[in-house]
C-alpha cells in the first residue's frame, strides 16, 4: 500500500545506539521510507555514558553469552561502537540494494534521547525503552515465517489528541497496521465524555470503514497510558510529536514501553 | 538231448492287444491318470506329508524321468488344498535395535492391508504433522513459552538492575554485552573526573559493589542454560503432545483394525512413540540423511522406518502354499538383504530383505532338486540349519564369506513349519545316507520310484489313461488305441523286458509328442500307431551314427564278423554299446587258442587291463567249469587265451562268457562251430547259461549284420533262456523270425548251445564217467587227457634232466 499523504519530501530518521533493541526500529523505518520514497535518515548515537563508564579504572564488559568480564576502555569502546556503525553501513548498503531506498548516516556523541530528540525529522523512530534484556528466547529451529507470524499478533497503539499531528499520527498508525496485517488501538485520552465523543467522531471519519481497530479509553496521564499498552503487547507505538523535548515523567513513562517508538512531526 | 527250435514270433515280441485300452480315441477319456503304479513312492509321500513328527521330510528317489516331480507336485498340491492357509511375514523397523529388524505374524491376507494402512500412515503424516505445527494454537503455546524465557531472563536481569540501581550503579548494554555503571546524583554516569575527587573509601565502595554486581550477574548468566534447557525440554514436550494430538487417530485406527495382534499393537505403539520423539524429523527443518543411528533425519529416511516389507503374502489364498525352486542357491532358499549404494557406499536397511522360498513355503511344502540343491554352495547346509532349528535366518553369505564389510541386517528369525521333499537319483540318496550323518534325522522318509511296473491288464490301462492325459495336457492331437498300444509296447522295450512297462514316463511323452509332430506332417487329425512308430524310428535315425559307421565297417570287412561258414575257435559274440540316450547291440569276434599248460585260461582283455572285473570273473567261471567237467582224474594241463578280436576299448560284463567258453570248447575239441550265430549269455560253474542285460539290442545288432552282409536264411541268435521272457524285439526282425530267415534260440546249457553251434551231439557222461565217444565233450575231454599225459611226460624228462645236473647229490 503506498499512502496518498506523504511525499518524498518527508524526512524520516532513525535514530540508533549499540543496544540491541534500538535495532528493532531500523526495518519499520526501512520499509516505511521504501513505501514512501523517502530518504532514510539514520542517526547513530555513540552513548556519552558508555564512553564515560569506559574511563572508569574499574569498568569492566560483561560478555552476553557468558558472562565473561573484560576490562573497558574508551579506545576499546570506541572501537566497538565504530565496528558497530560499520556493520549498520553494511546493513543499510543491503537495504539500499535490495530495498530500494537512499539512506544517510551520521553519528554523534551525546546522550541517546536528547539527541534524538534534537535531530529534525517528519517522522522519528527511536527506543526509548532502558529494560534490560537478552533479546529474543524464541526456538532457534522455527522458520522465519513463523518468527514474523507471531510478531504480527502484537498490536499497533496509537494516541489520538486533537491538533494536526495527532492526525498525522492516525494515519501513519493506520498505514503500519495495514501493512502488518495487525490490530490498531487507538488510545483515547479523554478527560469527559464530551471530548471523547470529539475524539471519536473525528477518528471515525478518518478510519473510514476499517475494521480491524479497537479503541481504548484511557487517562490523560501519559505514564498511565504507556503502562497500559505495555501490559497488552505493544509492536509499535505512533505518537504525535508535540516538541523537542520529553518532561521526565514521560521519560519514564516512555522507558517502561518495551517497543519501538515513531513520533510524528 | 532233444533238438532246440527257434524261439516263436509270439515270445519275440509281445503286441498290446487293443482289447487292453479302454478307449478308442483318447479324446473320449475324461479320468485321466496322473501316475501309474508306484504305489510304495505314493504311500510313503502321503506318508511323509501327513505325519507332524520331527524330521519327516521326504526324499522321492528314482532315476529322472519317472515323473517325480509332477507326481509329488500332484499329491502336495491336493494335501495343501487341507491344509490352512498359514500366517503372512512382514518385516519392520526394530526401534531399539534397528539393525535387528523385528517379523511380524499375520493372519493370512492380513498383511497387505497392514502394509497399505502403514503406507497411509506415512503418507498423512507428510501432512498432518507440518499441518498440526502451523495451528495458531501451536504457535501460541510456543510464543508464550518463549515469552516466558525472555520474561524469566528479563525479570531476573531488571531485579539485578533495580538492585544495582538502589546502590547506584545501572546496567547498561554495551556493544557486546553489559556493565555495570555508577551514577552520580543526577543519575548520570559518573564522570572520571569526578570519581577522581572522590575519597579512597569511597572508590573502594563503589569499586566492591560493582564487583558484588558483577558477580551476581555471572551467577544469574551461569542460571541461564538451565533455563533455556527447561525451555526447550518445554517445547519438546510440547511438540510432542501436538505430535502425539496429531497421530493418535491415525494409528489408533490401524490399532484398530490390528487389535487382535498383540505384537502388530506393541510395533504400531512404538511407532507412535517413535513419531512424537523424532516429530522434527517430520517438518522438514532438518536434512541429514543418516539411515541409522542417532543424529537427524531427512523426512523421507524418517518416513522409511514405518513403512512394513511384506516378504509373504499369502493374500486369498485358501490353501498352504507348494513351493518348487529350480535353482536353490543359498539366498534363494534363505532369502536376503539387497543393498543399495548411497555417496558410493553400500547400505541397507529392512525394506531392502527379500524372502527365499523357504519363507513361502512356510506352513505348506518346499520341493527342491537334491542335486541342483548339492551343487549350490552352503545351500544344503543352510537348509539342513533351517530345518533343525525350525527357523529361518536370513543370515547374508557374503558377510559370512568376509566379501562384504558394510553395514548388514540380521532380521529376527522366523519359526519354519513346512515339509520339504527332495527329488533326486538312488545314488545321492545312498551316499548322503553313508555320509551325511544328519540326514537321516531329517529325511526319514524315502518314497522309492520303480523303474517299472506290471504289464498287468489293469496297469496297461492306467497306462493308457496317463498317455491320454498327457495328449490332453500337452494339447496334442488325439491318440487313438492303435497308437496307445505302439506306445506301451515301447514302454515295455524301454522298460528291457515284455511283462514290464517303464515308469520313465518323460521318455513316453517325448515319443508322444513327436508322434503328434508326424500325425501333423501327414496331416492327419489323430495319432495313430504308425505316427508312434515313425517318432521312435526318427528318434533312433537321429541317434545311430555311431552304429551306422560300425556296421558299415563290419559290412565293409573293416571290423572281421563271420556270419556264415564254420571256424575252430571262433564266435559272434554280442554287447551293447550304450550311447546315453540310445543303446545298440553290436557283434564281436571272439577267438580261443589252446595250447600245453599248467590249466590257466588266459583273458587277454584282462592281461591288457581292457577287461573289467565281472569279465574276468565269468573268465575265471568258465575255467573252473572245465577243470570241474574235464579234468577229474588229471589235471588240468592246459594253457587257453581268449580275446575280443579288434576291440580296443574297455570290455565289462559277463554276457559272453558262454561265447567264450563256447569257442574254447570248439578249439579243445577242434569242432567248427557256426558263423551264422552270435551268442550271448553267461554261464555258472556248472555250465548253466544265465540271464544278461540287453538282450533285444543283441539281437538287433546281429540282425542288422547279417542284414547288411547278407541273409542265408539259417542265421539266429542264441540267448540265455530266462531272457525270452524280455523279448520285445523290432517288427522286422519278427518277420524275419516267421519268414524263417532269421532265428533266435533260447539255451539253458552250454551243451544245448554248443550242439546248434557245431552240430555236434555234446553228450553226457555216462554211469562209467565216459562221455559217449565222438561227442564233443568226449573231444574235449580226450585232448584235455593228452595234454596231461604230455605234460606228465615233459615233467618226467625234466626230472630226470635235473637229476643229472645235480650229479648225484641226491639218491633215487
Amino acid at each position: 500500500m503506498r499512502p496518498e499523504a506523504h511525499s518524498n519530501e518527508t524526512r524520516i530518521l532513525v535514530a540508533l545506539d549499540a543496544s540491541p533493541s534500538s535495532m528493532d526500529s531500523l526495518e519499520m523505518a526501512v520499509n516505511l521510507a521504501a513505501r514512501m520514497r523517502a530518504q532514510l535518515e539514520t542517526l547513530f548515537i555513540e552513548d556519552i555514558n558508555l564512553l564515560r563508564l569506559a574511563a572508569l579504572p574499574f569498568a569492566a564488559e560483561l560478555d552476553r553469552s557468558s558472562g565473561e568480564a573484560r576490562s573497558m576502555s574508551e579506545a576499546g569502546i570506541t572501537s566497538a561502537l565504530q565496528a558497530h556503525v560499520e556493520k549498520l553501513r553494511q546493513r543499510l548498503d543491503w537495504f539500499r540494494e535490495h530495498r530500494k531506498i537512499q539512506y544517510s548516516l551520521r553519528t554523534v556523541r551525546g546522550d541517546y534521547l536528547t539527541e534524538a530528540m534534537h535531530a529534525d525529522s517528519d517522522i522519528l523512530f527511536i527506543y526509548t525503552s532502558k529494560r534490560i534484556s537478552m533479546g529474543e528466547a524464541t526456538d532457534p529451529s522455527r522458520s522465519a515465517a513463523m518468527r514474523a507470524a507471531r510478531r504480527r499478533v502484537s498490536s499497533i497503539f496509537t494516541v489520538y489528541s486533537v491538533g494536526d499531528r495527532s492526525g498525522k499520527s492516525l494515519r501513519l498508525a493506520v498505514e503500519f497496521a495495514d501493512n502488518l496485517g495487525t490490530e490498531l488501538v487507538i488510545v483515547l485520552p479523554a478527560a469527559s465524555d464530551e471530548v471523547l465523543e470529539s475524539y471519536q467522531t473525528d477518528v471515525a471519519k478518518q478510519l473510514g470503514k476499517r475494521t480491524n481497530v479497537r479503541f481504548k479509553i484511557a487517562n490523560t496521564d501519559f505514564a498511565i497510558t504507556a503502562s497500559e499498552i505495555d501490559k497488552n503487547g505493544c509492536c509499535l507505538l505512533v505518537l504525535p510529536k508535540h516538541g523537542d523535548q520529553f518532561d521526565r515523567a514521560e521519560i519514564n513513562a516512555l522507558r517502561s514501553l518495551h517497543c519501538p517508538l515513531v513520533l510524528v512531526g | 538231448m532233444p533238438k532246440l527250435t527257434a524261439l516263436k514270433a509270439e515270445q519275440l515280441y509281445r503286441k498290446c492287444s487293443l482289447s487292453e485300452i479302454p478307449f478308442e480315441t483318447s479324446d473320449q477319456v475324461t479320468d485321466y491318470e496322473s501316475v501309474v503304479g508306484q504305489d510304495r513312492a505314493l504311500e510313503a509321500i502321503h506318508f511323509g506329508t501327513r505325519i507332524r513328527g520331527e524330521g519327516y521330510n521326504v526324499f522321492a528317489l528314482g532315476p529322472a524321468g519317472t515323473g517325480k516331480h509332477s507326481v509329488v507336485r500332484h499329491i502336495l498340491e491336493s494335501e495343501a488344498e487341507n491344509k490352512p492357509t498359514p500366517a503372512d511375514w512382514c518385516y519392520v523397523y526394530n526401534f531399539k535395535t534397528p539393525h535387528k529388524p523385528n517379523a511380524l505374524q499375520l493372519p493370512p491376507g492380513r498383511g497387505s492391508s497392514f502394509r497399505k494402512d502403514m503406507e497411509q500412515l506415512t503418507e498423512d503424516l507428510n501432512s498432518v504433522i507440518p499441518a498440526a505445527f502451523e495451528t495458531e494454537d501451536y504457535q501460541a503455546q510456543i510464543d508464550k513459552l518463549g515469552q516466558d524465557l525472555a520474561t524469566r531472563r528479563d525479570k531476573a536481569l531488571n531485579q539485578l538492575a533495580d538492585e544495582a540501581r538502589e546502590k547506584g550503579v545501572q546496567l547498561v548494554h554495551t556493544p557486546s554485552g553489559f556493565a555495570f555503571a555508577p551514577l552520580d546524583e543526577k543519575e548520570e554516569v559518573i564522570r572520571p573526573e569526578e570519581y577522581e575527587k572522590l575519597s579512597d573509601s569511597e572508590k573502594k565502595r563503589l569499586e566492591s559493589t560493582v564487583a558484588k554486581l558483577q558477580k551476581k550477574f555471572q551467577r544469574l548468566m551461569r542460571q541461564f542454560p538451565n533455563w533455556q534447557k527447561e525451555n526447550r525440554e518445554k517445547i519438546k514436550e510440547t511438540d510432542r503432545n501436538i505430535a502425539r494430538l496429531a497421530v493418535e487417530n491415525l494409528i489408533g485406527a490401524i490399532k484398530d483394525n490390528n487389535s487382535d495382534l498383540s505384537e502388530v499393537t506393541d510395533f504400531l505403539s512404538s511407532v507412535e512413540e517413535d513419531i512424537v520423539e523424532h516429530v522434527r524429523d517430520f517438518r522438514g527443518e532438518q536434512e541429514t540423511n543418516v539411515l541409522f543411528g542417532g543424529g537427524g533425519q531427512s523426512r523421507a529416511a524418517a518416513l522409511q522406518r514405518y513403512k512394513v516389507n511384506l516378504i509373504v503374502d499369502h493374500g486369498i489364498k485358501n490353501s498352504a502354499p507348494v513351493v518348487y525352486q529350480d535353482l536353490p542357491t543359498h539366498s534363494n532358499l534363505m532369502g536376503r538383504a539387497e543393498y543399495q549404494s548411497q555417496m558410493g557406499t553400500l547400505v541397507t536397511d529392512f525394506t531392502l530383505i527379500k524372502s527365499g522360498d523357504l519363507h513361502r513355503a512356510n506352513g505348506g511344502y518346499l520341493i527342491l532338486d537334491a542335486r541342483h540343491l548339492l551343487t549350490q554352495p552352503f545351500a544344503w547346509e543352510s537348509l539342513k540349519r533351517a530345518l533343525r532349528s525350525r527357523e529361518v535366518r536370513i543370515e547374508p553369505l557374503e558377510r559370512s564369506l568376509g566379501l562384504i564389510s558394510t553395514v548388514s541386517l540380521e532380521p529376527e528369525p522366523i519359526p519354519f513349519d513346512a515339509k520339504v521333499v527332495l527329488l533326486g537319483d538312488r545314488m545321492l540318496y545312498y551316499l548322503l545316507n553313508q555320509f551325511d550323518p544328519e540326514f537321516k534325522d531329517l529325511f526319514k522318509v524315502a518314497a522309492d520310484f520303480d523303474d517299472t511296473l506290471d504289464r498287468s491288464p489293469d496297469n496297461c490301462e492306467s497306462f493308457a489313461r496317463l498317455i491320454a492325459g498327457m495328449a490332453h495336457k500337452q494339447s496334442l492331437r488325439s491318440i487313438d488305441n492303435t497308437g496307445v498300444a505302439r506306445l506301451i509296447e515301447h514302454g515295455a522295450r524301454i522298460a528291457g523286458d515284455a511283462d514290464k512297462l517303464s515308469t520313465h514316463i518323460r521318455e513316453v511323452s517325448d515319443v508322444l509328442e513327436e508322434a503328434n509332430y508326424w500325425a501333423g506332417e501327414h496331416q492327419s487329425s489323430i495319432i495313430t500307431r504308425q505316427h508312434v512308430q515313425e517318432a521312435i524310428d526318427g528318434k533312433i535315425s537321429r541317434l545311430d551314427r555311431v552304429r551306422a559307421h560300425i556296421y558299415e565297417a563290419i559290412a565293409r570287412g573293416t571290423i572281421a564278423i563271420d556270419t556264415e561258414g564254420e571256424r575252430v575257435g571262433q564266435i559272434n559274440g554280442l554287447s551293447v554299446i550304450d550311447l546315453g540316450d540310445f543303446a545298440f547291440g553290436q557283434p564281436s569276434r571272439i577267438t580261443a587258442t589252446t595250447r600245453l599248460g599248467d590249466g590257466k585260461v588266459i583273458d587277454i582283455e584282462r592281461e591288457t587291463e581292457l577287461g573289467g572285473r565281472i569279465h574276468s570273473k565269468g573268465v575265471l567261471i568258465l575255467s573252473n567249469f572245465l577243470a570241474s567237467r574235464y579234468a577229474i582224474k588229471h589235471p588240468l594241463s592246459l594253457s587257453a587265451s581268449l580275446v575280443f578280436e579288434q576291440s580296443y576299448g574297455m570290455v565289462d560284463g559277463d554276457s559272453a562268457s558262454l561265447a567264450e567258453l563256447c569257442t574254447l570248447l570248439s578249439a579243445l575239441s577242434d569242432s567248427p562251430i557256426n558263423q551264422s550265430f552270435a551268442v550271448t549269455g553267461s554261464i555258472n560253474q556248472l555250465g548253466k547259461v544265465q540271464a544278461i542285460g540287453g538282450v533285444n539290442q543283441k539281437i538287433e545288432g546281429f540282425f542288422d549284420v547279417c542284414k547288411a552282409k547278407g541273409f542265408t536264411n539259417n542265421q539266429g541268435v542264441l540267448i540265455p533262456s530266462s531272457n525270452v521272457k524280455h523279448l520285445m524285439l523290432r517288427e522286422d526282425i519278427v518277420e524275419a523270425a516267421i519268414n524263417g530267415k532269421f532265428s533266435v534260440y533260447s539255451v539253458e546249457s552250454v551243451d544245448q548251445a554248443i550242439e546248434i553251434l557245431t552240430g555236434v551231439e555234446a553228450g553226457v557222461r555216462a554211469e562209467d564217467g565216459e562221455f559217449p565217444r565222438g561227442s564233443l565233450n568226449d573231444k574235449v575231454e580226450q585232448y584235455l587227457i593228452s595234454l596231461a599225459e604230455l605234460r606228465r611226460r615233459f615233467s618226467g624228462k625234466d626230472a630226470e634232466a635235473d637229476d643229472q645236473n645235480e650229479g648225484g647229490e641226491y639218491e633215487t
